[in-house]
C-alpha cells in the first residue's frame, strides 16, 4: 500500500480544491507542487518593500457569493482562519478625462442613476437587464457553474424547457459587442460594460460564447477583495488539507505520470523521487503539459494526442505594475465623485468606446497601445495590506504575449518603458502617484506570467482561450470533459477543464465530486440546493 | 473562556517557532503559532524578486539547515527540503585580475544525513590556491584545518546547539583555550577582526578575504572584536572547510518543510494573527491575546519567538520589571548588520577577466570583489558607509551569489538571478527619503564597481532589480531595528551567556513561570538553523520532564 491515496499535480486553487473535498472525505492526498509556494494564482507576495501585501495574480474574487466551498467548510473555516472578504462599493468605476464617472454599485438602482447622468435610457435597460442576468445566475448560471457540463445536443435540450435557458441560447450565437451595442445606446455606458465583459479575455466580436455575458454583467457588481491577501484562501485550503492528514510538498515539479496496464499509477519528480498513489492521480495543469508532457504520446489514441495537440492558448494576456505609496491615492474626478475613493475597480484610458476597440483590435496584432486599464487600490478598502499609513497599487492592462516587434523576449526590454506609459496616463487621473510617492514598483509582463505559472503558456491565465470548441463539453476536449481521462485512474481539474478559469472555486469542486462518484466515496457534503432546483427544472 | 486552547501556545511565527513548534509537538504539547505576517517562517523567507519567476531570499541567503538537530529529527527531506551542494565554495576577486577560490575540505558526501568527509584533493588545491599568495599563509591553511577537524568543528557544534554555562564555566568553545595540542588561541577570542586577520595571514588577498567574510557572516565590521565562536565560524566558511550548500527553491522551502512537518504532526499555525500581550495569573503565563481580541489559552507554557524588547517590554507590558533590566534592554546594541542586499535579474552571468589566473572562478555560490587596500576595507569602508551612504566609486567589496546556476527553480530557464550584498549604515543615520534614492541608485553604483571585474555587467544584462535597504528590512519586522538582519549585533559582547542582555541570556523569562523565549536575539545569534530555539526546548525540557530527544537519537548535544 502507497503513503497516498490520491496524488494532485499542482497546488493551486483547483488542486487544493479538490484536496480539500477528497481529504476530509478520508482519502490520504498528497498535492506536489512546482513552485517555492502552494496556491497557484492565489498568491500575495512583498514584491515592492516588505510587508506591502500584493496579489500578485489572483485579485478580484469572482463566485464568493455562488462557491459551495465557502458554505460546505463554514464551520472549518471558522475554527481555523478568519477568513474574510471585502465587497467594496461602487465596485467598478470608469472615470473619463473630463472627470465624469459612471459606476457599477452593488444596487441596481444606484448603478441606474449613475448611467443616467449619460442616458435615461441605458439606465433604465440595465435596471431591467440587471434584474434578469441575476435571475439566469440564480437559476442557472451559477448551479451550472458547479456542474460538471453536459454533452452539447444534451444541454441544448435541456435549455429548452425553460425561459431562463432559452434566454440564454438567443444570446450564445451573438457576440459581446452586439449585446452590449444591443442593449445600450451611450458610447460611455457600452464601453464600461463592454470591458465587463472582456475583462477576462473574451474577444469584443467572438460570436458563440455570448451566454458568459449575462455572468460578466452580473459579475461586475460582485467582485470581492480577500482580506490580507488572496493568498489567504491558499492557506486556509493548504490547512483543511493538513487538518485531514494531507500533505504538500514542494518545490517538486513533476516530470512523468507513471502509466501501468493504461492505470496511471503514480508520479516521478524531476528531483528524482516517485510518489505512488493507491487509487488516482489528479493533475490540475494544462492539457499539454499533463497529456504530451507527462503522460507522454504513446500512451495516447491518436484522435487524442491530435485534440491535445489542437488546443490553442490565449491571446490576450496581462500587463501589471504593482505599486508601493507612500500616501494614499487622490482620484481628481473625487472632488465631483466622493464614491471614486470607495470604488473597488477603477477603469481608466478609455475615453471613447472605439478607444476600447482600438486596445483589444492592437492586442490582436501583438501590438502595445498607449491604452487604457484597469487599477485598483487594495488598502482603501483592506488597511492591513500595508504598513500603517501607506497604500498599495495595481495597474491591469490588457497585452498581448507574443510582440509583433521582438516576439515574448522582447517584454524583457520595455517592460520599464511601458510601466512609464501607464503611470503618466495614471497620472492624468490620480497626479498625486508619481515619483515622490511611489516607494517602488514590480512589473509583471505576459512573458513574466508564462514564466511564473508553468501551466499559463503563452501568459494565458485561463490555461487556455475561451473559444466555442473550447468550453462547455468542450474544455479541454469532449474525450475528458468530465474530468476524468481516457487513462483509468488519471483525472483533471484545471481551469483547462469546465468551466474554465478565474477563481470560480468550480472545477476542482466538480473533480472531487467526480472522483467520489468513480470510487464510490460518500460525500459528505450535501448538494446545493440550487443545483437542485435547476435539476428539477430540467435545466441540468 | 478562551477562544482557543493549546497545551503551548508560541507568539510570533518566525524561523525558529517553526523549530520549536516541531520539538514541541513531538513531545505530545499540543502546539499552536500566531505569527502576523501573512507567512510563518520570518527570515527563512522567498520571494519573486526582481521580477516574476526570478526567486530571491530577501532575508537569510545562506543556510545550512542540514546541521541543526531539527533536520534530521523530524526528516525534513520528506517534507521537501533539499539541499544540493556545489563543487564551487568561497572565491575573492581583485582588480588586477588575480583571485583567490577555494575548494571544500569537508564536502556532504551524504546529503540525506549531512554527512562529511575530508577530502585531501580539495585541501591540496586550497592549499596551492592561497600558496599563490603567501606560502606562509597556506601553511596557516593546513594548520587551521587540522585543529578545525580534531576539535574546534564539534565543539562549535555543540556550542551552538546548547544554552549558554554560567560564568566561570567554560563553553565547549572556551574549553579550547587550555587545549595545548589542537586548542584555540584565546587573544583571538579578544582580537578585533583586523588583528586577527593580520596574527594569521600575511597576505593582503587573505586578510581581506578574512576582513570581508567577517562582515557577511557576523554582520560585525573589521574594528569589531568577534569572539571564538564568530572567528571559527569565519574560517570554517572562508577557508572553505564546510560544504557550500544551495535549498533548491530557494529559503522559503526551509519553511515549508518545518512548517509542513509540524502540520503532520497536528500542530497549528494562524497567520495574519498578530499577538498583543502575554495574559499573567500572578506570575504565571496562561495564555496571549490576540491585537483582534481573541483569547488563546496556554495550559502549559507560552514561548516567545520575538526579541526581547518586544517580549518584555510590549508582550508582558503589564509586568514590573527592574529598572536596570528595562534600561539595558533598550540599549541593546543594533548599530551591525544592516546591508544592501537583493537580486539582479540577468540575461547572462558575469564573465570575469580574472577567469585566466583561475578558470574556475564563477562557479562559486560565494564570491567576494574589492580592491587591494586594507587599511581601505579596516577603517575608511565603514566611515563612508556611515557618511556617505555608500563607499566611493571602485571601493565596493561585493558579494555576488550565483545561485540559479545550481537551482533552475530560481531562475527562467536561460536567465539568471544573482544576490548582491554590500554593507549599509544604521536606519537612523538616513532620512526614509534618503534610504529610497539610495535603493533606486545603488544599483548603478554596484554595476559599475562589477564591471571592473565583469566587464558585461552593464545594464543592457539586467532586466529587473530590487536591492532591499536597511528601511525595507524595518518594513519587513520590528525585531530587525536599525535595520539589521540580525536581532541584536553579533560582536563578542553579545555573545552567549550575555545575549542579548545578561539576565535574559537563559531562554527562562525572570519572574514569570511557564514562559520562554526562543529568538535568534539570545544565544546561538541571528541566522537559519542556529540554535537558540533548540537550546529553549533544552530548557522546557528540564522544567517539563519531557523526553531528551538528543539522548533517544544519540546525538552530544
Amino acid at each position: 500500500m502507497a503513503e497516498y491515496d490520491g496524488i494532485i499535480i499542482g497546488a493551486g486553487p483547483n488542486g487544493l480544491l479538490t484536496a480539500s473535498y477528497l481529504a476530509k472525505a478520508g482519502l490520504k492526498i498528497l498535492l506536489l507542487e512546482r513552485r517555492f509556494e502552494m496556491g497557484g494564482g492565489l498568491c500575495s507576495e512583498h514584491i515592492t518593500i516588505p510587508s506591502f501585501i500584493h496579489n500578485t495574480h489572483a485579485i478580484y474574487m469572482p463566485m464568493v457569493d455562488y462557491a459551495p466551498f465557502f458554505q460546505d467548510f463554514k464551520h472549518e473555516m471558522e475554527e481555523i482562519s478568519d477568513l474574510k472578504f471585502i465587497h467594496p462599493d461602487p465596485v467598478m468605476t470608469l472615470t473619463l478625462q473630463d472627470h465624469r464617472t459612471l459606476s457599477v454599485y452593488q444596487d441596481a438602482e444606484r448603478t441606474a442613476r449613475s448611467i443616467a447622468r449619460f442616458s435615461e435610457k441605458d439606465a433604465r435597460t440595465y435596471v431591467n437587464a440587471a434584474a434578469k442576468f441575476k435571475e439566469y445566475m440564480d437559476v442557472f448560471i451559477a448551479p451550472a457553474t458547479y456542474y460538471p457540463p453536459h454533452p452539447a445536443m444534451e444541454a441544448m435540450t435541456k435549455m429548452k424547457s425553460h425561459d431562463v435557458g432559452r434566454d440564454l441560447q438567443a444570446l450564445q450565437p451573438m457576440s459581446p459587442r452586439a449585446i452590449v451595442e444591443e442593449l445600450f445606446e451611450n458610447e460611455h455606458v457600452r464601453t464600461l460594460f463592454l470591458y465587463a465583459s472582456c475583462m477576462w479575455g473574451l474577444d469584443y466580436d467572438l460570436e458563440g460564447l455570448g451566454f458568459l455575458v449575462p455572468l460578466y454583467f452580473n459579475r461586475a457588481a460582485n467582485y470581492r477583495l480577500v482580506v490580507g491577501g488572496s493568498h489567504h484562501l491558499a492557506h486556509v485550503m493548504s490547512k483543511l488539507l493538513y487538518k485531514n492528514g494531507g500533505m504538500i510538498i514542494g518545490p517538486k515539479p513533476v516530470s512523468k505520470i507513471v502509466i501501468e496496464n493504461g492505470r496511471a499509477k503514480g508520479v516521478e519528480t524531476e528531483d528524482g523521487y516517485y510518489y505512488e498513489a493507491n487509487k488516482f492521480i489528479v493533475s490540475s495543469l494544462n492539457p499539454h503539459q499533463t497529456f504530451l508532457e507527462l503522460v507522454g504520446e504513446d500512451h495516447l489514441g491518436s484522435d487524442f494526442a491530435t485534440r491535445i495537440n489542437d488546443w490553442k492558448w490565449e491571446k490576450t494576456s496581462f500587463f501589471h505594475v504593482h505599486l508601493a505609496l507612500t500616501e494614499s491615492p487622490q482620484f481628481k474626478a473625487a472632488e465631483k465623485n466622493p464614491d471614486l475613493a470607495k470604488t473597488f475597480i477603477h477603469l481608466f484610458g478609455y475615453d471613447s468606446y472605439q478607444e476600447l476597440i482600438d486596445h483589444y483590435d492592437a492586442i490582436r496584432r501583438g501590438e502595445l497601445r498607449d491604452s487604457g486599464f484597469n487599477s485598483c487600490y487594495p488598502t482603501l478598502h483592506d488597511p492591513s495590506q500595508a504598513p500603517a499609513g501607506k497604500h498599495t497599487g495595481l495597474i491591469s492592462c490588457h497585452a498581448p504575449y507574443n510582440l509583433a516587434d521582438g516576439g515574448a523576449e522582447q517584454w524583457y526590454d520595455i517592460r520599464d518603458e511601458i510601466a512609464d506609459q501607464c503611470l503618466n496616463k495614471l497620472r492624468t487621473y490620480v497626479p498625486n502617484i508619481n515619483e515622490d510617492t511611489i516607494m517602488w514598483r514590480y512589473i509583471t509582463t505576459p512573458k513574466d506570467i508564462h514564466n511564473k505559472f508553468v501551466d499559463m503558456r503563452e501568459g494565458s491565465y485561463k490555461q487556455g482561450a475561451y473559444l466555442p470548441l473550447q468550453m462547455g463539453y468542450l474544455r479541454p476536449n469532449e474525450l475528458c470533459a468530465e474530468y476524468a481521462t481516457p487513462i483509468k485512474d488519471l483525472y483533471i481539474c484545471g481551469s483547462c477543464t469546465y468551466p474554465g478559469g478565474t477563481i470560480l472555486m468550480a472545477n476542482g469542486y466538480n473533480a472531487a465530486n467526480r472522483i467520489a462518484d468513480d470510487y464510490g466515496i460518500q460525500k459528505w457534503w450535501k448538494k446545493p440546493e440550487s443545483i437542485a432546483r435547476a435539476e428539477e427544472l430540467g435545466l441540468l | 473562556m478562551a477562544d482557543m486552547s493549546f497545551d503551548a501556545v508560541v507568539v510570533g511565527g518566525g524561523h525558529h517557532a517553526t523549530i520549536i513548534a516541531n520539538y514541541l509537538q513531538n513531545a505530545g504539547l499540543e502546539t499552536g503559532v500566531f505569527e502576523r505576517l501573512q507567512e510563518v517562517g520570518g527570515g527563512a523567507c522567498g520571494d519573486e524578486l526582481p521580477a516574476p519567476a526570478f526567486l530571491q531570499n530577501p532575508c537569510a541567503h545562506f543556510t545550512r539547515m542540514f546541521g541543526n538537530p531539527a533536520y534530521h529529527d523530524f526528516n525534513l527531506r520528506k517534507f521537501g527540503l533539499h539541499y544540493v551542494f556545489p563543487e564551487g565554495n568561497e572565491a575573492m576577486v581583485f582588480p588586477d585580475e588575480s583571485c583567490f577560490v577555494g575548494y571544500t575540505a569537508f564536502p556532504v558526501v551524504d546529503p540525506d544525513t549531512g554527512r562529511e568527509e575530508f577530502s585531501n584533493k580539495n585541501f591540496k588545491k586550497t592549499y596551492d590556491e592561497i600558496a599563490r599568495f603567501s606560502k606562509r599563509d597556506a601553511d596557516m591553511y593546513e594548520w587551521i584545518t587540522e585543529r578545525y577537524e580534531k576539535r574546534w568543528r564539534m565543539a562549535f557544534r555543540k556550542y551552538r546547539y546548547s544554552p549558554p554555562t554560567p560564568w566561570g564555566v567554560p563553553n565547549p568553545l572556551e574549553e579550547l583555550f587550555t587545549d595545548d595540542k589542537y586548542g584555540f588561541d584565546p587573544v583571538w577570542h579578544y582580537m578585533n577582526g583586523i588583528q586577527v586577520a593580520r596574527d594569521l595571514f600575511e597576505s593582503t588577498e587573505m586578510r581581506l578575504l578574512f576582513m570581508r567574510a567577517i562582515a557577511t557572516s557576523s554582520g560585525s565590521f573589521p574594528v569589531d572584536a568577534m569572539g571564538v565562536y564568530q572567528v571559527v565560524h569565519m574560517l570554517g566558511l572562508v577557508l572553505s572547510m564546510e560544504s557550500a550548500s544551495i535549498v533548491s527553491g530557494g529559503t522559503h522551502a526551509i519553511t515549508h518543510s518545518l512548517q509542513r512537518s509540524f502540520s503532520s504532526m497536528g500542530g497549528q499555525f494562524f497567520v495574519e494573527s498578530e499577538v498583543d500581550k502575554v495574559l499573567l495569573e500572578g506570575d504565571r503565563a496562561v495564555g496571549i491575546r490576540l491585537a483582534n481580541g481573541a483569547e488563546i489559552e496556554a495550559r502549559k507554557l507560552v514561548v516567545s519567538d520575538l526579541g526581547v524588547p518586544q517580549t518584555m517590554l510590549r508582550m508582558l507590558r503589564d509586568t514590573k520589571l527592574a529598572d536596570r533590566l528595562v534600561h539595558r534592554i533598550k540599549n541593546i546594541d543594533y548599530d551591525r548588520a544592516q546591508i544592501f542586499w537583493g537580486n539582479v535579474a540577468l540575461h547572462e552571468l558575469p564573465d570575469y577577466k580574472a577567469k585566466s589566473f583561475n578558470p574556475d572562478l564563477g562557479e562559486q555560490p560565494r564570491l567576494y570583489m574589492g580592491p587591494k587596500d586594507e587599511d581601505y576595507l579596516s577603517y575608511n569602508y565603514m566611515s563612508e558607509i556611515f557618511t556617505q551612504g555608500f563607499p566611493s566609486p571602485g571601493k565596493m567589496f561585493l558579494l555576488a551569489a550565483p545561485d540559479s546556476i545550481w537551482d533552475k527553480n530560481r531562475a527562467p530557464e536561460g536567465k539568471h538571478t544573482i544576490l548582491l550584498e554590500e554593507f549599509a549604515a544604521p536606519l537612523r543615520f538616513f532620512s526614509e527619503r534618503e534610504w529610497l534614492k539610495m535603493k533606486r541608485e545603488i544599483v548603478d553604483h554596484m554595476l559599475k564597481d562589477w564591471q571592473i571585474y565583469a566587464p558585461n555587467m552593464t545594464w543592457d544584462n539586467v532586466i529587473a532589480h530590487n536591492i532591499q535597504t536597511p528601511l525595507d528590512v524595518s518594513y519587513r519586522h520590528p525585531d530587525m531595528k536599525e535595520g539589521g538582519w540580525a536581532e541584536g549585533a553579533m560582536m563578542l559582547s553579545m555573545h552567549d551567556r550575555f545575549r542579548p542582555v545578561p539576565e535574559i541570556a537563559n531562554y527562562r523569562i525572570p519572574d514569570v513561570k511557564n514562559m520562554y523565549i526562543c529568538s535568534s536575539n539570545l544565544h546561538s545569534c541571528g541566522g537559519i538553523g542556529r540554535g537558540s530555539s533548540y537550546n529553549c526546548f533544552k530548557k522546557i525540557v528540564e522544567d517539563f520532564n519531557l523526553p531528551k530527544i538528543w539522548e533517544e537519537k544519540g546525538r552530544e548535544y
